[in-house]
């Protein structure tokens, strides 16, 4: 039982760190007011990316770096087609998804055969050597890879720079009203370029983790949805940071536990009363393609209560999201 | 006249497509002047104010702020010349703290980089390094200082404001005392309010009047524009009155009486007389008493409001924009939900139907946002005619619609109102009409159906001058026929003309009641603008307990997306 | 000093609504002439292949009617709530609805073909808009984005579809994740040169939405709501029928699209039997959302694409990918040419401090 949960842990964070990183990222672009649907097409793309050149170099770091770069080239596409021209931002995001799939397949299809160690597992400088021998969560959390390290990071830091930096004050601004930011000076088409570009980096990032440290392969299509539950995440964390973090990992832990609820049977024992209602009813709902519906249920119903119960006043989602921005003149 | 003057604005001229705005305008203001700027809808005082704010530019004219002669292309450049505005839809984030509206925009580094902070552990050659500089105005924000600074301002000038809190949780007083604020903080000259009493009560705009008062005698010059008179003289040093985008005339407030001033606004001349008949009365058709409903900020727009109009009769609603007239109409056509009160059209209770039912009772409406309510603008002549007759069983071919009819029906409207500029009913989109055009095909859609009731609100307001006639007549005829008319307008001549009874409305309630052969301009006027009448009990004009309406609905903005509208409406 | 001045059309020229389309195409097409030089084929002979031989072949053309089916009915899906203004961007989940709900009426029930097909067809239709009336439902009561919940209830389906393959649906004579084979009785029979009868539904889902939009006072309010909601509800329209119609109806015809598939082309329900077809109906209903009948030109359009695609890259051995890349680029295109339709774009190379630049630098 202990090995069970250390091991449901283990892989609960490794989940946790491609929702935290794509999440972050789709939530900076949207509190700019550009939602990016592209995620998934940017995290394959930075999974491919950094997948080659670490092939190639063998440096995890500079794949890495290649893999951000590269989901930021897919959101420059983004940010043209929305910011500048005004497209459509759910039809550009679908098709960017689908173009980010195409790509990768179409030049990655050379590389399925191969396989790289994947980026090394540490501990924690001075520190980290006691950590790890904390019960359950010590191996879990504090020996991991340092995409895990940096993802955990970021939280805060992005908390920090969309509450307590000028850049993301008026980030923020120009997600609730584009029109009013411009009045104050504020440039809303540079600070959008540069939110859309923050989101692909970061989803670039997410699809690099996913290939250099948690699986060590390529496999065409290998983000299996993931981009869509990190939109989905950002709705149900109600686009702040802190509750983001929880998502992730309430995500993560359920994408760990339905890969391994087979080995742990949860019904109760045969000629238990009810045994017989209830053991169905649990298995139907451990079911691990059945619990794969979970995080997107949760959305739909933390996104309606939060209408139902303000009546469409001051949600939380920015105000001006899905709104392109046009400058008024005479 | 304007040599010691701090602001000038000279020879101002600004044509929108069809409507010239501003007619060559000067404007001067004095050092610590409180400057009243004052017209009805349309007169040009928002066009001049957006020039100045750097929102529009002059086709012609000079703008002078002391020694320097200003180019304004952004609001950016007007801030830097140390000109603030509050807007009347204020231009605030109801999700930021008060210190983060103030400061947005401004780069506030955190404490420990400020450059006059002497408490900073930093040293002062580190905090100047131009790179340590700009990293921390764009990756630190120091909310300590402003705040501080927010609070003595606030404090100075008697606002209660709690800095930290969130701008969504402040009244819209508060809200408004925030926006001057932003102002004060970027050390303004120069302070343009631009209607500021419309979203508040009167309470609160006395608390208004106290702190402008005070920031006029610390130096700061301000321009009040405004189309209630009681306003102007109550705070304003000098007045300057606009009518039809020219300045009528600018004059000392202590040399002059509120019917001056109305006279001045309202101006005497009649664009047209119109002959009508004595008509009968018959029955009532609209029967409302103690009308109550909310705008779309939720803040009361109209008072507990009684209304009889029976058949035949035409009632004049007069008054000044934002007391209530959007909401009262609306109500009327049932697509305003009433919080309070009755309604009875024929006799039958529609108090809290459906749009629908009101449609069927035989209640036309001209709205007067008519791109927002009144068609779509993308969709052809033949479905903005057909927009309520498609239901009715001649269009009806089995399950089908009969589109053929449904054409040869709008040709016959375009036809009998002269409608111009449509050469095929299912090719001209709605949008591609001109005002006046597009108001007539309104019109016609609504009057075709020989309702029992007609709801019209500035059926004539950015129009051209030959759609206004063919208007007129066209309700007139209509009253002939029988049908109650409730007409809502800004313009005095039309419900003079028009009407056979006279209702003000001030602040969502009915302040006073005449009819067109007893009427007095004058004495409209000063109703209409909240003036005080000598022989009137002064509690009848200003209610205690009436809450301030706002002067324009959202959907008013929108029409400003074409040009004659905006110019024409350009009160807002 | 380069200034970009913009200013919206007031209205959009006729040619230009047809020529974009057109310049779209081709110019997704040259990108993709690029790659398959870069891959040492010839664009040309390439292309012929692509869309030539297939249009000249019969085995050519019948595959592309077969393709065309779900695509046109999934279109369709998007169309409808786009022409009153709504954006369903989960037709892919209620395809996926009716092709559960089908398949399970034509492996469990046992009638007769004439009155089972209709069966499985009703109750496909009713799951997709099912399916599509919550999105609809929540939008109409509550304001909730349709554009978000669609989306989500897609993967809802997606898994729903995966365990049911693996479960409860499971072919017990075999240990894949998918159904048993369909009966004969459940299975559509052929209409005409080699296409199954699902071509026929299609057709007709296409006059029945041409003609609800174009011809009846349901479309007039439809269309009216989609235009301007606050004065179709002033002239006593209901927005929330309307908006819960257009979903419901849309939602049934990706139902239809689903079992469709199953019923007339692939026999047995497997996870991840569709590739995506819900998704490519977005730009289908894109391009053709000037009329019913141009989704289905537009879908007949995509179905061309996808047959084309595969034997121009059996024949050239150029990756599927490429195909899908075009497909992206096509729709990229596309949505880049609405903004020169929407606005005016002017250029000007003119003197510092005489720029009378608009909005855009």
């Amino acid at each position: 039982m202990v090995t069970f949960a250390a091991g449901l842990l283990d892989a609960t964070v490794q989940a946790a760190t491609v929702l935290i990183l794509a999440g972050l990222g789709e939530l900076i672009t949207e509190r700019a007011g550009v939602l990016n649907l592209g995620v998934e097409g940017m995290m394959l793309a930075g999974a491919l990316g950094g997948f080659i050149v670490t092939v190639l170099t063998g440096s995890h770091w500079l794949g890495f770096g290649v893999g951000i770069l590269c989901g930021m080239a897919l959101a420059l596409v983004h940010a043209f087609l929305c910011i500048t021209l005004k497209s459509d931002q759910v039809i550009s995001g679908v098709m960017i998804t689908l173009l980010g799939g195409g790509l990768t397949t179409y030049f990655g299809s050379a590389w399925v055969e191969e396989s790289i160690d994947g980026f090394p597992e540490v501990t924690l400088p001075l520190i980290g050597e006691y950590l790890v021998e904390i019960p359950l969560i010590g191996e879990a959390f504090f020996r991991s890879t340092a995409t895990d390290y940096l993802a955990l990071l970021l939280v805060p830091l992005g908390w920090f720079f969309l509450t307590r930096t000028n850049l993301g004050l008026e980030l923020v601004s120009i997600g609730e009203d584009p029109e009013t930011a411009d009045t104050m000076g504020v440039s809303v088409f540079r600070l959008r370029y540069l939110a859309v570009l923050i989101g692909g980096g970061f989803a670039g990032a997410a699809g690099a983790h996913l290939s250099l440290a948690f699986s060590g392969l390529w496999v065409p299509g290998m983000t299996a949805g993931r981009g869509w539950i990190a939109v989905a995440l950002v709705i149900f964390a109600q686009w702040r940071p802190s509750r983001l973090l929880i998502g992730a990992y309430l995500f993560g832990l359920l994408d760990a536990f339905r890969l391994r609820s087979q080995s742990l049977s949860l019904s109760l024992e045969p000629g238990t009363p009810l045994a017989s209602v209830f053991n169905p009813v649990i298995d139907f709902l451990t079911n691990p393609q059945i619990m794969g519906t979970y995080p997107y249920l949760a959305t739909i119903i933390v996104l309606t209560y939060a209408v139902a119960r303000t009546k469409g006043d001051r949600l939380a989602v920015p105000d001006a999201l899905l709104e392109p921005y046009t400058r008024e003149t005479d | 006249m304007a040599d010691h003057a701090f602001l000038r604005m000279e020879d101002i001229y600004k044509e929108f497509p069809g409507v010239v705005a501003n007619d060559h305008i000067d404007l001067s203001v004095n050092g610590g002047e409180i400057h009243g700027l004052l017209g009805e809808n349309g007169a040009g005082k928002s066009t001049l104010m957006k020039i100045l704010y750097g929102l529009y530019t002059p086709d012609s004219g000079e703008i002078y702020l002391g020694d320097d002669r200003l180019e304004l292309d952004t609001p950016q450049d007007a801030i830097d010349a140390g000109i603030g505005m509050v807007h009347q839809h204020f231009k605030l984030i109801p999700r930021l703290t008060v210190a983060e509206n103030v400061v947005l925009g401004q780069r506030e580094p955190a404490a420990t980089f400020r450059a006059d902070n002497d408490d900073s552990r930093l040293p002062e050659s580190i905090r100047n390094n131009r790179v340590v500089k700009s990293l921390a105005e764009t990756f630190s924000l120091g909310l300590d200082a402003p705040e501080q600074r927010i609070q003595e301002l606030a404090d100075q000038y008697g606002f209660d404001i709690d800095v930290s809190a969130n701008v969504a949780d402040l009244d819209v007083g508060q809200q408004q005392r925030v926006e001057i604020l932003k102002a004060l903080y970027r050390d303004v000259d120069l302070l343009v309010l631009d209607e500021p009493t419309a979203v508040l009560s009167p309470t609160e705009a006395d608390r208004l009047f106290d702190s402008l008062s005070r920031l006029a005698d610390e130096g700061l010059s301000i321009i009040f524009i405004t189309h209630k008179l009681g306003e102007v003289t109550a705070i304003a040093d000098r007045v300057t009155v606009l009518r039809e985008g020219r300045r009528v005339d600018t004059v000392p407030v202590a040399e002059t009486t509120q019917a001056d001033l109305a006279e001045l606004m309202v101006g005497r001349e009649v664009l047209f007389r119109i002959e009508k008949d004595d008509a009968a009365h018959g029955d009532p058709v609209l029967e409302a008493s103690g009308l109550r409903a909310d705008d779309d900020r939720g803040i009361e727009s109209l008072s507990g409001l009684d209304l009889t109009v029976r058949e035949g009769e035409v009632v004049g609603i007069a008054g000044v924009s934002g007391n209530g007239q959007t909401e009262l109409a609306e109500a009327l056509a049932g697509i305003r939900e009433l919080t309070d009160g009755d309604l009875r059209i024929d006799g039958a209770d529609l108090t809290g139907a459906s749009p629908r039912a009101f449609v069927d009772a035989g209640v036309s409406f001209v709205p007067e946002d008519r791109l927002r309510y009144g068609c779509a603008e993308e969709l052809s002549v033949l479905h903005n005619a057909g927009m309520k007759a498609y239901r009715e069983d001649r269009f009806a071919d089995g399950p089908l619609l009969d589109y053929d009819e449904l054409g040869r029906y709008a040709e016959s409207l375009v036809e009998d109102f002269d409608i111009r500029g449509v050469s095929d009913v299912t090719d001209i989109d709605a949008g591609d009409l001109s005002g006046g055009n597009l108001q007539k095909l309104i019109l016609a859609r609504e009057l075709d159906r020989d309702p029992d009731l007609l709801i019209a609100n500035q059926p004539t307001r950015g129009v051209d001058v030959g759609a206004i006639e063919f208007i007129r007549e066209a309700i007139l005829e209509q009253r002939e026929q029988g049908t109650g008319v409730v007409l809502l307008s800004e313009d005095l001549d039309e419900i003079t003309d028009l009407s056979d009874r006279i209702l003000v409305i001030y602040e969502g309630e009915f302040v006073y009641e005449t009819t067109p052969e007893n009427a007095d301009r004058e004495r409209l006027g000063i109703e209409m603008t909240g003036g005080r009448v000598a022989d009137e009990p002064a509690d009848a004009v200003n209610s205690p307990e009436a809450v301030a309406p706002t002067a324009a609905t959202d959907g008013a903005e929108s029409t400003d997306s074409t040009a004659d509208v905006a110019a024409a409406g350009d009160g807002d | 000093m380069v200034g970009i001045d913009l200013t919206a059309r007031e209205n959009v020229p006729r040619w230009l609504n047809y020529a974009t389309p057109v310049v779209t195409i081709l110019l997704a097409l040259a990108c993709g002439a690029v790659a398959l030089l870069a891959l040492g084929v010839s664009p040309l002979a390439a292309y012929w292949t692509m869309f030539g031989d297939t249009l000249l072949s019969t085995f050519g053309r019948t595959q592309t009617l077969i393709k065309a089916v779900p695509l046109i009915l999934a279109g369709l899906a998007v169309y409808l709530p786009l022409r009153a203004g709504l954006f369903n961007i989960g037709a892919e989940g209620q395809l996926v609805f009716g092709a559960i709900a089908g398949t399970w009426i034509g492996l469990n029930v046992e009638l007769p073909s004439v009155l089972l097909l209709p069966l499985m067809f009703v109750a496909a239709g009713t799951a997709g808009a099912f399916l599509a009336g919550i999105p609809a439902w929540l939008r109409a009561k509550w304001d909730v984005n349709e554009i978000i919940t669609s989306l989500l209830l897609t993967f809802v389906a997606l898994q729903l579809q995966s365990y049911l393959v693996r479960g409860p649906m499971q072919d017990p004579t075999g240990n894949f994740p998918h159904t048993a084979q369909l009966s004969a009785a459940a299975t559509i029979p052929e209409a005409l040169l080699g296409v199954h009868a699902g071509l026929i539904v299609a057709v007709v889902a296409v006059a029945v939405t041409y003609v609800l939009v174009r011809k009846t006072g349901l479309g007039f309010e439809i269309t009216f709501v989609g235009a301007n909601d606050a004065a179709a509800r002033q002239a006593g329209m209901s927005r929330f029928k309307i908006y819960l119609l257009v979903f419901v109806i849309g939602g049934a015809f990706a139902g239809l699209a689903g079992i469709s598939e199953i019923a007339g082309l692939q026999g047995r329900l497997r996870a991840g039997f569709e590739p995506g077809y819900g998704f490519t109906a977005i730009p289908i209903a894109l391009l053709g959302r000037n009329s019913a009948i141009n989704v289905m030109l537009a879908g007949l359009f995509f179905a061309l694409l996808f047959v084309g695609g595969s034997s121009m890259s059996v024949a050239y051995g150029v990756p599927a990918a490429l195909v899908e890349i075009l497909q992206a680029l096509i729709i990229l295109f596309l949505i880049t040419a609405e903004f020169f339709k929407r606005y005016h774009v002017d250029i000007e190379f003119d003197r510092a401090g005489d720029a009378a630049t608009g909005g855009e630098a």
